[in-house]
């Protein structure tokens, strides 16, 4: 019921989701349940933490996101980095140019209020922003969603064409808030 | 000795489950979790020779929640279940009397009623059981069943 993001070290990264796998599945052997998922984080930040502090060993070079549900809390996202500090969140970046992409989620996340498809919308929009691209292409960006139907997790990878019409959405939103911006100008110069 | 060893080191590990996550294991969790363990102490050079019975209520399904052990580490969730000699006897007993909708003291009739039994047929001689009950409110005992009851309820 957990899915997780990473950015970093790739070499470093494989290491952990391979250990998160393990983490689950003996959770999973010894409960017979899905585990929560703070423990599944707090867990492997308890490794990474060990890193730091004995044994002459570097720190895992990678910071992760992790999405999940489980029946205690219902829906959550954590963050953790190499130093094993982890922390809940309801919306955050990791990756090239985090600091401008959570200034921006600070502006436009409405806590309770946003939806799926307009969070959707709203990661589009960030990801174009903080990206040091000029287009914003389906192959270049990979989104996933976690849902509930039925009593069961549904985690999805959207499918090529569903990305592409989120970006069409966003440049089609971008390109009305640029002609009304310019309207505006226009109207603000005309006024005597 | 086994019983008391294996099921004090199941609860203490219950309980430090909830000191580490401050929410408690559900019935089935902490079933499975003790089927484990059991399976896993079989192979080795200690086993625990324990039958057990589980009982508990899940907050989050709002149901009371029964499972069945046995020392092979077989385990099965039933509405009733029983071990041992006088178990032949009393599990028939509730399959014939047993309800999905019955009501407490319908549930203390039917334990009477296999204790009845257990007294007319097991050669060895268990004037006494104690009944417990588990419900969203915890764990609470019930007036015990004894002889005089037994004979009490047979008049009814």
């Amino acid at each position: 019921d957990m899915v997780c993001s990473v950015a970093g070290l790739t070499s470093d990264a494989n290491l952990l989701t391979n250990e998160l796998r393990l983490i689950g599945q003996r959770y999973k052997y010894d409960f017979g349940e899905s585990i929560p998922c703070e423990q599944l984080v707090s867990w492997l930040c308890d490794m990474k933490q060990i890193y730091t502090q004995s044994g002459g060993k570097r720190p895992f070079g990678v910071s992760i996101l992790y999405m999940g549900w489980d029946k205690h809390y219902g829906f959550q996202l954590y963050q953790s980095d190499p130093s094993g500090n982890y922390g809940g969140w309801k919306a955050t970046c990791i990756g090239n140019n985090w600091n401008a992409a959570v200034s921006m989620l600070k502006q436009e996340y409405k806590e309770n209020e946003t939806s799926l498809e307009e969070a959707l919308d709203l990661s589009i929009k960030v990801l174009s922003k903080t990206l040091d691209m000029t287009k914003l292409t389906p192959e270049k960006i990979e989104l996933a969603t976690l849902t509930r139907e039925n009593n069961k997790t549904q985690i999805k990878i959207l499918p090529a064409d569903r990305v592409e019409e989120l970006i069409k959405r966003y440049e089609k939103a971008e390109a009305e808030a640029e002609a009304a911006k310019k309207e505006k100008e226009k109207e603000k110069s005309q006024k005597p | 000795g086994d019983t008391t060893q294996f099921a004090e080191y199941i609860q203490k590990n219950i309980q430090l489950y909830k000191m580490r996550n401050s929410y408690e294991l559900s019935p089935s969790a902490a079933a499975n979790f003790t089927r484990r363990n059991l399976a896993d102490y079989l192979r080795s050079r200690t086993p625990y020779m324990v039958n057990l019975l589980l009982a508990g209520y899940d907050t989050a399904t709002e149901t009371p929640e029964l499972y069945c052990m046995d020392y092979l580490a077989a385990m099965i969730k039933a509405p009733y279940a029983a071990h041992g000699y006088g178990g032949f006897f009393t599990t028939t007993i509730m399959d014939r009397h047993y309800k999905p909708d019955m009501t407490k003291d319908q549930a203390y009739a039917l334990m009477v009623e296999c204790v009845r039994e257990v007294h007319k047929r097991l050669i060895i001689n268990l004037p006494n059981f104690s009944v417990i009950v588990i419900d969203k409110d915890g764990v609470k005992n019930m007036d015990p069943i004894t002889p005089a009851i037994v004979a009490k309820t047979a008049e009814a």
